[in-house]
């Protein structure tokens, strides 16, 4: 390509002996004009190859001959000419077709102080791809991006349209089992509780549905800066393990809550988070072990505080999770062999919950042999912090 | 033999609503399912032999881009007609076209123009609501196309044609 240059620069300075720059710009692929007080154009310098090729060696009807370069020069170039500004004005690339193909070019029209206004035309050759590849890139990224918006805002409205029509019946018949559990048949009591539980459970399946897949993404940079007091979440982790022991003692399952944080240094620090949905990350894990919680056993809750934030654990002495299963588990839609498809989302809704506000959840093996869940918060650095613990 | 008359029309719209297809399906008869975006302006010739007089059509295609003034505007000096062109499965190419109706109207309100609905082979993903269309039908005669189809192609370009030219310049030119 270089070479190619210095050829062709070669030949044409050969051809030029007046005036160099005119050879170089030549050997650029601009031809340069100079309009005449006549109105005429006449040729500055060397013409390039492609010219007489495109155009024919008659710059007159070459012109006239070119719808686009007629347009320019007489709707464009010519006011501009007259009103004489400094700056040229250009006239975008156009596309010429003959038996050769495509060529695209790109005409000026310059002002110069001591010479007759010059209309310069290049030759884009093989910079015209690139250009052309740019655009197209962004044209096709656009529409892309586009489609993908389409298809957020689709999965958005149906998403919408089914927590809609699964939550409105759910309504009924929570209030109608409330009553049934307070019949005075036993049997009929204990099928009405089993009943409600489950009613509630997809409750709350259907109120994480909707906001793990809601996209408003707004909402996430927003938890990052939330902070709450370690004392809220011990206080919210002691909220869930109340609200689920009468249902684990059904199964003769106990919970246990192993508080290290209230009294101590760390109780009255702050960890990036917020009371609710960490509730909700807490409760999803509990009933999660809950379900797979062997008869006559404890699941554990335990809250600690570590050098970089605060870590959660939920223990049970379950079978613990297949181990093909272990690196999809935070996953959407993941599920056991054993479970009722309440997992398929609680899980997921965990991760993001924790990972919105710059923590870590992970998997590990208990030491029965059971699934131990565990997630962190970071603590968030205050000035009052700071000045506190120097 | 009746003598030619030179007429340049100009396409404008977005890009991607399907300008470059509908020129080389009027022109050429040709349609590819391949996007190739077109950069700055192409100039297609089409010869269309009416009753009592010859029309060449110089089909501009301008790229598409959003806005719609300075060089751009220049170039539709001398039109003698504009289609403007939007894809019926992108309702904001239709928002984007009314804007350039506007603008067309400030500066050259004479020109005759149509609006090409295109896509039209794609009509159960349109995007546009019928008090939208309405809406626009009040402003611009309307084609709905599809370069792919060919439906309302050759109509489209023989309605502004139509419209460009007067009936005494037909006479005019029969005349002569
Ligand atoms: N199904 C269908 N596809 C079409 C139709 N017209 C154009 N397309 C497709 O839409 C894409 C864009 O078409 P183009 O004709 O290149 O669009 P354009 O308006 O010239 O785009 P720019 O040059 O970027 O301004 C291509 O993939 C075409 O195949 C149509 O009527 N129906
Ligand atoms: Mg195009």
């Amino acid at each position: 390509m270089a070479s190619d240059l210095a050829h062709q620069f070669s030949d044409r300075s050969l051809s030029s002996e007046a005036d160099p720059l005119a050879a170089v710009l030549a050997s650029l692929d601009y031809i340069v004009l100079e309009r005449g007080g006549d109105g005429a154009f006449h040729l500055r310098g060397t013409a390039p190859q492609w010219f007489a090729s495109v155009y024919g060696s008659d710059i007159k009807s070459a012109i006239a001959g070119s719808p686009f370069l007629s347009c320019f020069v007489n709707e464009i170039a010519l006011p501009f000419w007259q009103a004489a500004p400094a700056a040229p004005v250009r006239s975008g690339i156009w596309t010429e077709v003959d038996e050769q193909g495509e060529q695209h070019f790109e005409a000026i029209a310059m002002n110069s102080a001591n010479s007759p206004p010059l209309l310069v035309i290049q030759s884009l050759g093989l910079r015209y791809e690139e250009i052309q590849m740019l655009t197209q890139r962004a044209n096709e990224n656009a529409l892309e991006h586009r489609q993908l918006g389409r298809e957020v805002q689709k999965k958005d409205v149906l998403l919408k349209c089914i927590v809609h029509d699964l939550n409105n019946p759910l309504g009924a018949v929570l209030l109608n089992l409330e009553v049934l559990a307070m019949s005075n048949d036993e049997e009929v009591q204990g099928a009405a509780l089993l009943a409600l539980e489950a009613a509630r459970r997809q409750r709350s399946l259907i109120k994480s549905i909707s906001e793990v897949f809601s996209s408003d993404l707004s909402r996430l940079g927003r938890d990052r800066e939330c902070a709450e007091e370690v004392s809220e979440l011990v206080r919210g982790a002691a909220y869930v393990v109340n609200m689920h022991l009468n249902q684990a003692l059904r199964r003769s399952v106990s919970i246990l809550l192993e508080d290290g944080l209230t009294g101590s240094v760390s109780g009255n620090r702050k960890v990036s988070g917020e009371l609710e949905p960490f509730v909700r990350a807490v409760e999803n894990l509990v009933l999660n072990a809950l379900r797979y919680a062997p008869r006559d056993s404890t699941v554990t809750v335990r809250i600690a505080a570590q050098e970089k934030g605060i870590q959660v654990q939920v223990e049970d002495n379950g079978p613990g999770v297949e181990p093909n299963l272990i690196s999809g588990l935070f996953d959407p839609f993941i599920q056991g062999t054993t479970n009722q498809g309440a997992m398929g989302l609680g899980l997921y809704f965990c991760r993001m919950t924790v990972e919105q506000w710059g923590g870590a959840i992970r998997y590990d093996q208990a030491p029965g042999g059971g699934a131990r869940f565990v997630f962190t918060l970071p603590w968030v650095v205050t000035d009052a912090h700071n000045s506190d613990g120097s | 033999m009746s003598k030619q008359i030179k007429k340049k029309i100009c396409l404008i719209g977005s890009f991607g609503v399907g300008k470059t297809s509908l020129v080389s399906k009027y022109v050429k008869g040709i349609f590819s399912e391949k996007y190739l975006s077109t950069v700055g302006v192409m100039i297609s010739q089409k010869a269309i032999q009416l009753p009592d007089c010859e029309v060449l059509l110089m089909v501009w295609d301008l790229a598409g881009e959003d806005d719609f003034q300075g060089l751009r505007l220049s170039f539709i000096k001398g039109a003698s007609g504009v289609l403007f062109v939007a894809d019926g499965t992108r309702s904001e190419t239709l928002q984007l076209t009314q804007q350039h109706i506007d603008r067309l109207g400030e500066f050259y309100s004479d020109i005759p123009t149509l609006l090409l609905l295109n896509k039209a082979d794609l009509k159960d993903r349109w995007e546009i609501t019928d008090a939208h269309l309405n809406d626009v039908e009040s402003r611009v005669e309307v084609f709905h196309t599809s370069a792919k189809t060919g439906e309302n192609v050759e109509d489209a370009f023989s309605r502004i044609t139509e419209m460009m030219i007067s009936p005494e310049e037909r006479a005019m030119e029969a005349f002569l």
